[in-house]
C-alpha cells in the first residue's frame, strides 16, 4: 500500500515536470504569446477573445501553469484557434488513428514474438533460432523510417490491396478496410517490436527453462508444449509486460513517421504541426496525454509486479 | 602481423563486417573532400537533374532531382549523421556517466536525488521534446542577435545528448553498484584510500567496457533518432545532406527514382546494425550487466 | 449520375470558415465555393455575369453601383438572402483585417472616417444604401474618402472573390458570440457543409434546394457529397489518384503534369491561363534588399530555363515579369535584365566590400519541389557570393510570415498574381497596402515605389480601355527596371482526374447564356456545381 502511494506520488511530481518544462519550453523565443496562442493572422477582435479567455498570459510562468492544470483537471483542455478546433475535438478526431496504429503494432509484435521466442528458447540454436537472432537483430537496428519506405516501396504501390493513401476507416465499420489501411503502418513499427520481444522472450525463456521446476516438470512426463505455454511462459509473461510498457514511450516517435508515410490523420501529424504554428494549447495537451499514458501504464505494471512477486518488489525498490 | 591476421580470423564474420563497414564510412567521411571519385554534395551536373541517371557506373547511387551525385551526397550524410550522433553521445556519456557514478558509488540522498531525475528526463516523451526544442531554438535564433550562433548542430546536439543522459546514466550506475560490491573495491577502500582514488584506479577502468558498448549501441540509437528528426525537417538544414533529409526530399519519387531514397535508406540501415553489432559484441565479451528493467 | 467525388489539394486553409477571415489559396476557394455562391461569376468573354446579385449598375462615371439580389434564395439554415444579408457579409469583409486592404477606395462612413483622422479606416463601415429589400448601393472613394468619389469600372469583378461570398447572417452572427462555430459554414452554395477534420478532410453533401438548374431544367448539383482532402505532397497526391484513392486533384507541379500528359486514363484540364508566376518575393524593407543593384544581382544570376530544365523537365515558360501571357499587361520583351552571372557577382562584390558578407534566409514551402528550387537557388545565389539558408515552412505558416513581414522573411518562393485584370492586383503592390513590418500587410514585400503607385491607380481608374491597358505595361516595365520581384516561370495548373469525372468547368451562368469560368478565371480550382460521375 505504501509502495502505491508512493508510485503514485512519483507520477505526480514526473507529470507535473515534465508538462511544466514543455510550457516553458514553447515560451522559448516566443514575442507575443497572445498571437502564437491566436494562430497568427487573426484581427483584433480574436486576440481580444483570446485575451479574455486566457487573462493570466502575462502573469509568470508558474501561475500560468497552475491555470493550465486546474483546466486540464477540470476537463478544458483549450481550443486551437489556428484551426478553429477545440482540443478535445481534435483528440476525437485524430486519436483512433494513432491508438491503432500503437495497438495493432503492439499486437503484430506479440503475435510474432511469442511463438519464435518461445521456440528459439526451446529449440536452442536450431535453424529456426539462428535465423531469428539474425533476423532481429537486423530489425531492431532498422529504423522506422526505413521500414516505412520499404513497406511503401514494395508493397503499397505495387500491391494495390494497400492504399497509398490510408484513411481512418473504424473497424467496426468495415473490418477489411480498416485492416487494408492499418497493416502497413502497424507492420512498420510492429517489426521492430516483435524483434525487440523475440530477443527478449528467447533470454528470458531460456533461464526460466533451465530452472528447477522445470526439470520437474519434464520428469513428470508433461508435454513439451504445456510445459513451455502454460509454466515457463507464465513466469516470462510480466517481464515481457514490462518490456512493452517500456517500449510505449518510444511508439511515439514511430507513429509520427509512420502516420506521415501513410497519410493518417493521426496525433503525431498533429503534433508537428502544433510545433511549427506554436500551437501551445495544442502541445501542452498532447504531451500531458502522452505522459499519462506512458507513466499510468509503466505504473500499473510495476504494482502488478509487487503484487506478484514479493522479492522482485524489494529488489526493484533497492534498484 | 601474423597474430594480428589471427586474430582477424578469429573474429566473428559480422563483428568483421561491421569494422569494415565502419572503418569504410569513417574513412570517406573524413577524406570525402579530396577523394577523386567523390563529387561535391551540392555540385549539380549538367543532363543529370530530375532523377535522369540510376544507378551505374558514373553515378554509383544515382542523381537526384537537381543532377546531384546520391553517392556523394550519402558520403557527407554520413559525415553529419555521425559527427552529431558521436558528439552528443560524447556529452551524454560525460554528463550521464558523472551522474550514474555519482550514484552508483556514493549511494544515499545523492543516488535518490539522481534516480528521481532520471525517471523524470525518461518520461519526457523523446520525439516531442526534441522537435520543440529544435524548433523553438530556431526562433530563437532567428528573432535574437545575442542566439545568432545557435545554428541547427547546435540545436540538435543539444537535444540529442540532453536524451542520452538518463538512459546512460542508468547503466553506469547499474555497473557501478555491482563493482562497488567487488572485492578489490572493498579491499582498496580497507586500506584506507578515499573515494576519489577508489573511482579513478579501480572503478573507471572498469567501466570501460561499459562505457564502449554504451557509446556504439547509443550512437546507432541516436542516428536513428537523427534519422527520423531529419525527415520530419528538424535536423541540419539543406543542403547538408543528413540521411534523413535525402530520404524526406526524395520519397515523392519513390516509384520512379527508387535510388534516390532506398540508398540512403540502406546506408542508415546498415550503419545502425554495424554500430549494434560491435556493441552488442562488445556488452557479450564483457558480459555487461544492463540495467534492471 | 450522382455519387461522391473525392478531391486532392495541396494546403489546409487557416481560420476556416467565415469568408471575412479564410486565407483563401485556390484550393480553399474550391472548398468555399462548393457551400457559398459569389456576388458575380466571370463569362466566356471575360464580362462579369451577376450569379447571387440579379443585376449591377454601375452610374455613369463608375463612382456608385447599384446592386439588386435574387430573389426568392434562401441560406442552407433557411434565413432568406436579400439585401441586408449581403451588406452584412460586405461590410464584415471590409472590416476584417485580411481583406480591408483590397478595398482601399471604397468610401468609409463620413463620421468614422473624420474620426479616423489620416489613421487606419479598417474598423469603418462601408457606405452603402439600402433601397429596398433586395437593393443597395455602394460608394467608391478615394482611401475610403467618400469626398473623393473614384473612378473604378473594375469594381464588380471583387465580387466574384472571396469578398463576394455570401454566408448567412444568421450563421455570422452565431459566430460572433461562439467562435466554436466558425468551421461550420452555411451559405447558399450547391452543396452544404457537413463534416471537417483540420488537415485531413471536409465533407459536404447534395444541397437539395440549390436555386440554379441547368439548361434542361434539372436541378444541381447532380452529386450527392464532396470530400476534400489536403494532401501537400503533390506526388502523393498523383499516386493517390493513380491508385483511385482520389477522384480530382488540383496541382502546379510541373513535373507530375509532365508525367500525367499523355496518361488516357487521367485526363487533365489544363489552367494556363491569367495564371499565376513564380517568383521569389523579396522583403523590401530590409536593408540589402531595398538596394536595387543588390536585387538585379540576384535576379540576374538565375538563369530561368536551366531551372525549369532541371527541375521541371523543360516543362515550362520562363517568366520575366508578375504578367503570364494573356493577361493584360503582359510583354513579350519589359526590358527585364538577362542571365548574366558576372554581371551580378561584380555587384555582390561591389555591396559586400561597402556592407560586409550578404546572407539570405530563403524561406519556402515543404512541398519537395519547393525545397529543389530552393536548393538549385542556394547554389547559384551561392557562386555569386551570396551565402544562403533555407527554411521551410507549411504553407499557411508561410503565407502568415509574409502577411506580418516577420523579421525571418527576407526572400519566399512564391505564387502570385493571377487574375484578369492589373486592378485586381492593387492591393499587393501599392503603398497604401504596405504597412510597416508587424502589422498586417498584403503588400507583403512592402513594396514602396511612386511609379508602381501611379500606374496602378491608372490601371483601376483609367477613363479608356486602352488607357487601362497601357497602365497595366507600364506596371510590367517598371517591375521588371526595379526589378522589385524576381519572376523564374509561370504557373500551369492542372486538374487531373480519372474518366470517371465529367461535367468539370462547365458550370452555367444563372441565365442559361453559357457557362462561368472556374474560379472567376483565378486558376487552381474547378467548380463542382455541374459534375457528375458516369458508371
Amino acid at each position: 500500500m505504501r509502495y502505491l502511494l508512493q508510485r503514485i506520488g512519483q507520477f505526480i511530481i514526473v507529470f507535473v515536470v515534465v508538462t511544466f518544462v514543455v510550457m516553458c519550453a514553447t515560451r522559448i523565443g516566443s514575442k507575443d504569446v497572445v498571437r502564437d496562442l491566436a494562430g497568427g493572422t487573426v484581427g483584433d477582435e480574436v486576440i481580444a477573445k483570446v485575451e479574455a479567455d486566457y487573462p493570466y498570459l502575462d502573469k509568470p510562468l508558474v501561475i500560468q501553469y497552475g491555470y493550465w492544470l486546474k483546466d486540464m483537471v477540470t476537463g478544458n483542455m483549450g481550443y486551437s484557434y489556428a484551426q478553429s478546433q477545440s482540443v478535445i475535438d481534435m483528440f476525437q478526431q485524430r486519436l483512433p488513428s494513432t491508438f491503432f496504429i500503437g495497438f495493432w503494432s503492439i499486437f503484430l509484435g506479440l503475435l510474432i514474438a511469442v511463438p519464435l521466442g518461445i521456440y528459439s528458447a526451446y529449440r536452442r540454436d536450431g535453424p529456426v533460432d539462428r535465423v531469428a537472432s539474425y533476423s532481429s537483430f537486423a530489425f531492431i537496428s532498422t529504423p522506422p523510417l526505413v521500414f516505412a519506405v520499404f513497406l511503401l516501396y514494395f508493397v503499397a504501390l505495387k500491391i494495390d490491396t494497400f492504399p497509398v493513401l490510408s484513411n481512418y476507416i473504424a473497424p467496426w465499420d468495415s473490418p477489411v478496410e480498416h485492416f487494408k489501411n492499418f497493416f502497413l503502418p502497424s507492420l512498420t513499427l510492429g517489426l521492430g517490436l516483435a524483434a525487440v520481444w523475440t530477443r527478449f522472450l528467447r533470454a528470458d525463456m531460456i533461464l526460466t527453462l533451465q530452472s528447477d521446476f522445470i526439470m520437474l516438470a519434464r520428469a513428470k512426463g508433461m508435454s513439451p508444449r504445456r510445459i513451455l505455454y502454460r509454466h515457463a511462459l507464465r513466469s516470462s509473461i510480466l517481464s515481457l509486460i514490462t518490456s512493452v510498457a517500456l517500449q510505449l514511450s518510444g511508439l511515439v516517435g514511430g507513429a509520427v513517421i509512420a502516420e506521415q508515410f501513410f497519410g493518417l490523420a493521426g496525433i503525431g501529424t498533429r503534433l508537428v504541426f502544433a510545433v511549427q504554428q506554436n500551437d501551445i494549447l495544442v502541445i501542452q495537451a498532447i504531451t500531458a496525454v502522452l505522459v499519462v499514458v506512458v507513466v499510468f501504464v509503466n505504473l500499473v505494471v510495476d504494482l502488478l509486479y509487487a503484487v506478484v512477486d514479493p522479492r522482485i518488489r524489494h529488489a526493484r525498490a533497492l534498484g | 602481423m601474423m597474430t594480428f591476421l589471427k586474430k582477424i580470423r578469429r573474429l566473428h564474420p559480422t563483428t568483421l563486417f561491421a569494422s569494415l563497414w565502419l572503418g569504410a564510412l569513417t574513412f570517406l567521411a573524413i577524406f570525402a573532400p579530396v577523394l577523386p571519385f567523390v563529387r561535391g554534395y551540392g555540385e549539380r551536373v549538367k543532363g543529370a537533374g530530375r532523377f535522369k541517371f540510376g544507378p551505374g557506373a558514373d553515378f554509383l547511387f544515382g542523381s537526384d532531382a537537381l543532377g546531384r551525385d546520391m553517392f556523394a551526397r550519402c558520403v557527407y550524410g554520413a559525415q553529419i549523421s555521425l559527427r552529431v550522433a558521436a558528439s552528443s553521445i560524447i556529452v551524454g556519456l560525460l554528463i550521464g556517466g558523472s551522474l550514474g557514478l555519482a550514484a552508483g558509488y556514493l549511494r544515499g540522498w545523492i543516488d535518490r536525488v539522481v534516480s528521481i531525475l532520471v525517471d523524470i528526463l525518461l518520461a519526457f516523451p523523446a520525439l516531442i521534446i526534441s522537435i520543440l526544442i529544435v524548433g523553438r531554438f530556431d526562433v530563437l535564433q532567428a528573432n535574437n542577435e545575442a542566439f545568432g550562433w545557435l545554428t541547427r548542430t547546435w540545436s540538435i546536439t543539444f537535444v540529442l545528448s540532453l536524451l542520452s543522459i538518463a538512459p546512460i546514466a542508468r547503466i553506469v550506475r547499474a555497473q557501478t553498484l555491482s563493482l562497488s560490491q567487488r572485492e578489490f573495491v572493498l579491499a582498496a577502500r580497507s586500506l584506507g584510500a578515499k573515494n576519489g582514488r577508489v573511482i579513478f584506479r579501480e572503478i573507471l577502468p572498469n567501466l570501460i567496457p561499459a562505457m564502449t558498448s554504451v557509446v556504439f549501441t547509443g550512437i546507432a540509437i541516436l542516428l536513428v533518432s537523427e534519422g527520423g528528426l531529419a525527415f520530419l525537417g528538424y535536423s541540419i538544414k539543406p543542403p547538408s545532406p543528413s540521411w534523413g533529409l535525402l530520404v524526406s526530399e526524395n520519397r515523392e519519387r519513390l516509384q520512379e527514382a527508387w535510388w534516390a531514397t532506398i540508398f540512403p535508406c540502406i546506408m542508415l540501415f546498415v550503419t545502425v546494425l554495424a554500430f549494434n553489432i560491435i556493441g552488442d559484441r562488445v556488452a557479450r565479451r564483457f558480459d555487461i550487466r544492463e540495467a534492471a528493467l | 449520375m450522382g455519387g461522391k467525388l473525392v478531391v486532392g489539394g495541396e494546403a489546409e486553409v487557416a481560420n476556416p470558415w467565415t469568408p471575412a477571415a479564410i486565407q483563401c489559396d485556390s484550393f480553399c476557394q474550391m472548398r468555399a465555393r462548393s457551400f457559398y455562391d459569389p456576388l458575380v461569376v466571370v463569362d466566356e468573354n471575360l464580362d462579369y455575369q451577376p450569379y447571387l446579385a440579379e443585376t449591377i449598375e454601375p452610374n455613369a462615371d463608375n463612382t456608385v453601383f447599384t446592386v439588386t439580389i435574387r430573389q426568392g434564395i434562401k441560406f442552407h439554415d433557411g434565413t432568406d438572402l436579400d439585401a441586408a444579408a449581403v451588406m452584412d457579409n460586405l461590410n464584415r469583409g471590409a472590416k476584417g483585417l485580411l481583406i480591408s486592404a483590397a478595398l482601399v477606395d471604397l468610401a468609409r462612413d463620413p463620421a468614422c472616417f473624420a474620426a479616423a483622422a489620416g489613421g487606419s479606416v479598417v474598423g469603418c463601415d462601408l457606405v452603402m444604401e439600402q433601397i429596398d429589400d433586395f437593393t443597395f448601393t455602394i460608394a467608391t472613394g478615394k482611401a475610403g474618402d467618400l469626398s473623393k468619389p473614384l473612378p473604378w469600372p473594375g469594381f464588380p469583378y471583387y465580387f466574384g472573390g472571396q469578398w463576394g461570398l455570401i454566408a448567412s447572417p444568421t450563421w455570422l452572427a452565431e459566430v460572433d458570440a461562439d467562435s466554436t462555430k466558425a468551421p461550420n459554414a452555411v451559405g447558399t452554395g450547391p452543396f452544404m457543409f457537413d463534416s471537417y477534420a483540420p488537415g485531413d478532410k471536409l465533407v459536404v453533401k447534395k444541397n437539395p434546394n440549390y436555386w440554379v438548374k441547368d439548361a434542361a431544367g434539372n436541378a444541381l448539383p447532380y452529386l450527392d457529397e464532396l470530400e476534400f482532402r489536403v494532401i501537400p505532397d503533390s506526388q502523393v497526391r498523383a499516386a493517390a489518384l493513380e491508385a483511385g484513392d482520389l477522384d480530382i486533384m488540383a496541382t502546379s507541379d510541373a513535373g507530375v503534369l509532365l508525367d500525367l500528359k499523355d496518361n488516357p486514363d487521367f485526363p487533365t484540364l489544363l489552367q494556363n491561363q491569367y495564371g499565376e508566376t513564380n517568383y521569389i518575393l523579396l522583403h523590401l524593407t530590409k536593408p540589402y534588399l531595398a538596394d536595387q543593384s543588390v536585387r538585379c544581382a540576384l535576379l540576374q544570376a538565375l538563369d530561368k530555363q536551366d531551372i525549369i530544365d532541371v527541375i521541371d523537365g523543360g516543362n515550362g515558360v520562363p517568366a520575366n515579369g508578375p504578367f503570364s501571357p494573356g493577361q493584360q499587361g503582359f510583354l513579350e520583351d519589359n526590358g527585364s535584365l538577362p542571365y548574366d552571372p558576372e554581371a551580378a557577382a561584380a555587384a555582390i562584390e561591389a555591396w559586400e566590400a561597402a556592407n560586409g558578407p550578404l546572407t539570405v534566409n530563403y524561406s519556402t514551402t515543404t512541398a519537395a519541389r519547393s525545397l529543389q528550387v530552393a536548393q538549385y537557388v542556394q547554389d547559384v545565389w551561392g557562386q555569386v557570393g551570396v551565402d544562403v539558408t533555407i527554411t521551410q515552412i507549411e504553407q499557411s505558416k508561410l503565407i502568415n510570415n509574409a502577411l506580418f513581414g516577420d523579421p525571418a522573411f527576407d526572400a519566399f518562393g512564391w505564387r502570385n498574381h493571377a487574375g484578369l485584370f492589373a486592378d485586381q492586383q492593387y492591393y499587393w503592390w501599392h503603398s497604401s497596402a504596405a504597412l510597416p513590418d508587424g502589422a498586417l500587410a498584403l503588400n507583403f514585400g512592402r513594396l514602396n515605389d511612386p511609379q508602381i503607385d501611379q500606374f496602378l491607380e491608372e490601371a483601376r481608374s483609367g477613363a479608356t480601355k486602352e488607357d487601362r491597358d497601357a497602365a497595366a505595361e507600364n506596371l510590367n516595365r517598371r517591375f521588371a527596371e526595379g526589378c522589385f520581384i524576381i519572376p523564374t516561370s509561370y504557373t500551369t495548373w492542372g486538374i487531373v482526374h480519372n474518366t470517371s469525372v465529367q461535367g468539370i468547368g462547365q458550370t452555367p451562368t444563372p441565365d442559361g447564356t453559357g457557362n462561368a469560368r472556374d474560379g472567376a478565371g483565378f486558376p487552381g480550382q474547378v467548380w463542382l456545381t455541374a459534375a457528375f460521375k458516369s458508371a
